[in-house]
């Protein structure tokens, strides 16, 4: 373990890698800052003093075993879930500190794609897409058939607009999500397990969707996910969450070339020993 | 005995904090309804729904309780050759009470269950989480126009099952007792005023209202998947109906006291 001063006063496991470089604070801070969150369901703990800044238009990758709270860090950003202590700041606001409608306008900064998709069963491929329009923005109908066809193209979707979520695969409900999440042009785009459950070229397509979306809009992304070869495409950089809180956070580089055995064993999956190959491979 | 007071006491908690869910929602969805217009179409659908789906129960449940009303009083009245009252009887038990409760049981048997199913799905596959982090209000988006179109559908409902029991109970009357139709319903006449109806039909509209407020609370609080979906479902069904009796019993001695009944007879 690394023994070097750590940031906030926080516990040792976190890293200085997560001390922001005076250049990227520079001009606004960070899109999100994750205070020593702790949260427990019942008697078991879940986030220990998590501490984590998503930089403005960085792709930042968690990753963790299952049970570490990399969901349920997800559902803190977006305030669906209340830490028991610590709290969370957009652009500078306290989530948790904002009355409703304050909340609601923070969160139309941000873009969600829930591990599931979950979309409305009720309503059609582009009736999804173009809620978050009809509810908000309600701009004339000619312009919201513009907007959604656009990003239903974008995911590949042009020709599923019609139909219902349980006509279509869940590889495609996870796009229908995508383009649900990007309609209103979000600053901040928090991805659940993007490429789970999807085959190769979809997950590829996915990857490069993320890219192309930080690339032309500067999108600030924060991904949750256990594929590895996605993480090693799309990161800029790699936080690992154990037992509640970030391990270690860092470079792709940073994370191959690491000789700690709990990030080797996770990022080569090797359930026996730390092993050291090529991970561009 | 410590563990059934202790369960008494987790149950009675349990029950106090479904209650202020309930109450918040209700708060909520009163503030949801500067949007009816917004929500027009989705009340008028969801109106629909709940009048077309429980129009066969409603309809069956009526015509035979009108019926049943008549035979069993008829029997009676016949001993002492009153049998030519049953109008009054069955008018007045049907617009006062068997109307707005046999309606409101119905409903709460298929709408209350509907709500509860239909937003515990979408509770647990994160539909609702996903409405939230998309700003939208389920509130506004979901519970307010089913509660709307419910207590909409209630009253329509229970004219009809009001107008279809008397219709039943006047077939048993003449063809069991011979009752001319006309003596059956000029008696049904006399015996209605207004504030029955009234009466009647507000007690429908508070039914309805804590039918809809219940299925929602518990579908909005649905927790563990499927299995969770199914409690609250069966938790709707039956705080439901015993909220339909408690309400009509407070209804009903609320209108005695204030004399309803005697200013209008």
């Amino acid at each position: 373990m690394n023994p070097k001063p750590t940031i906030r006063g926080e516990p040792d496991e976190i890293q200085p890698s997560l001390r922001l470089s005076p250049a990227s604070l520079a001009p606004s801070g960070p899109a999100v800052e994750l205070v020593d969150l702790h949260k427990a369901f019942g008697s078991k703990p879940v986030l220990r003093g998590l501490t984590l800044d998503l930089l403005r238009g960085e792709t930042l990758c968690v990753i963790g075993g299952s049970g570490t709270g990399k969901s349920v860090t997800l559902k803190h950003i977006v305030g669906l879930l209340r830490p028991d202590r610590g709290t969370v700041r957009i652009d500078g606001t306290d989530i948790f500190q904002s009355d409703n409608g304050r909340l609601g306008e923070i969160r139309k900064k941000i873009g969600f794609l829930f591990q599931g998709a979950a979309l409305l069963n009720s309503l059609n491929v582009f009736e999804n897409v173009a809620l978050p329009l009809r509810e908000h923005e309600r701009p004339p109908e000619g312009e919201i058939r513009r907007q959604v066809m656009e990003k239903l193209a974008l995911v590949d979707l042009a020709d599923a607009a019609e139909k219902m979520p349980d006509e279509i695969s869940g590889g495609m409900k996870k796009r229908v999500g995508l383009a649900r999440a990007i309609i209103r042009n979000p600053e901040i785009m928090l991805y659940d397990e993007p490429t789970a459950g999807l085959d190769p070229i979809m997950a590829s397509t996915i990857n490069a969707l993320v890219l192309d979306l930080q690339k032309k809009l500067k999108v600030s992304s924060l991904v949750v996910t256990h594929d590895m070869s996605s993480v090693f495409r799309i990161a800029d950089r790699i936080a690992m969450l154990l037992e509640g809180r970030v391990h270690k956070v860092g470079t792709k580089e940073e994370f191959r070339t690491s000789e700690d055995t709990k990030v080797q064993k996770f990022i080569y999956g090797d359930s026996e020993g730390p092993l050291r190959r090529d991970a561009s491979r | 005995m410590i563990q059934l007071v202790a369960r008494a006491e987790a149950w009675f908690e349990n029950a106090c904090l479904e209650a202020g869910r309930a109450l918040t929602l209700l708060a909520d969805t009163v503030r949801a309804l500067r949007e009816v217009r917004l929500r027009f179409g989705e009340i008028v659908n969801q109106c629909f729904r709940a009048t077309y789906g429980s129009l066969p129960v409603t309809v069956l449940t009526a015509l035979f309780s009108g019926a049943i009303l008549a035979l069993g009083t008829g029997m009676e009245l016949a001993k002492y050759g009153q049998e030519a009252t049953i109008g009054y009887v069955v008018a007045a038990s049907m617009c006062r009470e068997m109307g707005p409760v046999m309606t409101a049981i119905a409903l709460a048997g298929l709408m209350g269950s509907s709500y509860a199913a239909e937003l515990g799905t979408m509770k647990v596959s994160e539909e609702i989480d996903a409405l939230e982090v998309m700003s939208i209000s389920p509130v506004r988006f979901l519970v307010m126009p089913r509660v709307v179109s419910l207590v909409a559908a209630s009253l329509a409902l229970t004219i009809l099952v009001n107008v279809i029991g008397i219709v039943g109970g006047a077939i048993v009357s003449v063809s069991s007792f011979g009752v001319a139709f006309d003596t059956y319903f000029t008696n049904a006449q006399d015996i209605l005023k207004l504030h029955d109806i009234w009466m009647g039909l507000l007690k429908a509209g508070c039914f309805a209202l804590s039918t809809a407020l219940v299925g929602c609370t518990m579908g909005l609080s649905t927790t563990g998947g499927a299995a969770g979906v199914g409690r609250s479902t069966q938790k709707t069904v039956v705080i439901s109906f015993v909220m339909v009796l408690i309400l009509d019993y407070l209804l009903t001695k609320g209108a005695e006291l204030m004399g309803v009944f005697e200013a209008g007879s």
